[in-house]
């Protein structure tokens, strides 16, 4: 396969050509699958999401002048989208059903790093996933997106203190879900 | 663990997790998208356009020959209130004889009709003392004084044919100058660019069939009956994809006509010599000539941003009546300006964007034809327009 530089690329999709476009698809659809699938219910809602955020991307490239960050363009455009499908009316309801039951309290105390080595990927995006909806959106943009409890704050107009409260029950409530989920994998195992 | 420890490990996680490519998604991504603009289709739109501007420079050339062209005020200053004394004696002693020396002040100098007089064959082609042998264009002497040039008794000296021929030549090299500037400074040139452009979306089906749009369109003229300008307010209904219909009305003014008014039945008694004696009065000229316009059309859209049609196009003249309408002096004789202006038009259309479109129309008046005669003054012309959509998509 060819490759191409990114201002190549960039150049190709503006002009609406498709070996340029498919290159793109190929370098980004993981890093953005990932995105997806943090914020989906479920593996067809990441599919969805993803081929929304693409087609976003593809159409509004024009919009792209070469100021700042490509990958942090298109991230926004992705992250924008997911926001979006997690505030609809519809998948709100999906999501209150689904998210996470109190979780009993255990013995936090673990050797968290050897744990998550060994918990398998999607058995972590499961976990990840039935987080309650606003908890997940928190939790999702300020460990992996990056964003500040101010900029989350403005972005799904609730407070910073709302923000941080959420983010401290996102990483308490996963913590607690993980070290279940080893127990239930090491009970199993025995 | 601290909290930073936990995220740094999660988005370990997720950094390492590889997701592997799947070709159905990218496949479903790609049906979706807009699609790749085909080369050739473009080089075959492109090819029609410049197709289209070929032979609309076919026509100005044809339509500058045209045997309608009427006396212009650069070759002819008719007097607006010239009266024309008809007397059937006057055979001999008419003043105006092209075989004669005077036949050089139709050139140089005005033509007072007060004070011609001429014979009762006044419009007779073969006359060789009618009016509108004096009314001739320039073109029209051109070649007289191509085919008359040995014969010094015409009266027309080196000097003055040189004067006539660069004076022809200023006119022409204006004509094409204009041309030039028109095609340059159209929104034909830009538009080629903008609808190759727009051509690329071709999956945006916005041109659903049963829609209705309201139009506001701006026009300029150039034709038989000099400049005018046209606006005009149109309903556009699709009956399909590509098939629609287009009805307008609007308001033309055509300007710098050398014409005078004069009864129907005036016109008549010139034609016929039946008013022998008595004297054709004209009345005021106008300053410019006014039409309201009723025009339906069918039209076929060849691509998404070029459509074709064709249709009638029925005018009345706002000022015209029987007992007193425009009469204009050609070099066939007097033509009557239609009161109502029957005719045909087709129509070329561009899309410049979603609310502009560009046109080019083409008009032939039908009048003669209908009426089985010579009479009416065939009001042929090219229209440039420009076209405002108000509402609808």
């Amino acid at each position: 396969m060819l490759s191409y530089s990114e201002q190549d690329i960039i150049l190709g999709c503006k002009e609406n050509k498709r070996v340029f476009q498919e290159a793109l698809f190929k370098q980004y659809h993981s890093l953005f699958l990932k995105i997806c699938a943090r914020y989906a219910i479920d593996n067809e809602d990441t599919e969805q999401l993803l081929h929304d955020g693409f087609l976003k991307i593809f159409t509004h490239i024009e919009e792209y002048k070469f100021a700042g960050s490509f990958e942090g363009w298109m991230k926004r455009i992705v992250v924008n989208n997911c926001l979006d499908y997690v505030k609809s009316k519809d998948t709100r309801n999906a999501l209150n059903t689904k998210y996470a039951l109190p979780v009993e309290e255990v013995n936090t105390s673990f050797s968290a790093s050897n744990v998550l080595k060994d918990i398998a990927f999607k058995d972590l995006l499961k976990l990840i996933q039935t987080l309650p909806p606003t908890t997940r959106m928190v939790f999702n943009l300020a460990v992996f997106e990056g964003y500040a409890h101010k900029e989350i704050a403005s972005l799904l107009k609730i407070s910073e203190g709302t923000s941080s409260w959420h983010l401290h029950e996102a990483r308490k409530t996963l913590q607690k879900l993980i070290l279940k989920s080893s127990k239930e994998v090491n009970y199993e195992s025995k | 663990m601290s909290p930073n420890e936990f995220d740094r490990l999660l988005r370990e996680k997720f950094d390492n997790e590889m997701v592997t490519f799947n070709p159905d998604q990218w496949k479903r991504l790609a049906s979706a998208l807009p699609k790749e603009k085909n080369r050739k289709l473009i080089y075959i739109k492109l090819g029609s356009i410049a197709a289209a501007l070929v032979l609309l420079g076919f026509g100005f050339l044809y339509f500058n020959d045209s045997n309608n062209s009427i006396a212009s005020v650069d070759k002819i200053e008719a007097t607006p209130k010239a009266s024309i004394i008809v007397s059937p004696d006057l055979k001999n002693d008419s003043p105006i004889k092209l075989n004669e020396p005077t036949a050089k002040t139709t050139i140089s100098t005005p033509l007072k009709l007060d004070n011609l007089t001429s014979s009762t064959s006044i419009v007779k082609k073969n006359s060789t003392k009618s009016l509108h042998q004096n009314t001739i264009s320039i073109k029209s002497l051109e070649t007289q004084l191509a085919i008359q040039e040995p014969q010094v008794t015409h009266g027309f000296s080196e000097t003055s044919e040189k004067f006539i021929l660069s004076k022809h030549d200023d006119v022409v090299n204006s004509s094409n100058q204009k041309i030039k500037e028109q095609i340059s400074n159209s929104a034909l040139s830009k538009t080629i660019q903008i609808a190759d452009k727009e051509l690329e979306i071709e999956d945006v089906k916005l041109l659903a069939s049963k829609r209705t749009s309201i139009n506001l369109t701006g026009g300029v003229n150039y034709g038989s009956l000099n400049l005018g300008y046209m606006a005009s307010i149109s309903a556009k209904q699709n009956l399909s994809d590509k098939l629609f219909i287009e009805g307008s009305i609007g308001f033309l003014q055509n300007q710098e006509v050398v014409s005078s008014n004069m009864s129907s039945s005036q016109y008549s008694q010139i034609l016929n010599n039946s008013n022998r004696g008595r004297p054709a009065k004209f009345s005021e000229s106008p300053s410019g000539i006014y039409f309201l316009q009723l025009a339906p059309m069918v039209g076929y859209e060849i691509f998404k941003n070029l459509s074709v049609g064709a249709g009638a196009d029925i005018q009345r003249n706002l000022e015209g009546t029987i007992d007193n309408r425009a009469i204009v002096a050609t070099e066939y004789g007097f033509k009557m300006i239609p009161i109502w202006d029957a005719g045909v038009t087709t129509k070329a259309e561009i899309g410049l964007n979603r609310q502009l479109k560009a046109g080019i129309v083409y008009r032939e008046g039908l009048n003669n034809l209908l009426s089985g005669t010579q009479n009416y003054y065939n009001r042929r012309y090219v229209q440039v327009q420009l076209k405002l959509k108000l509402y609808g998509k």
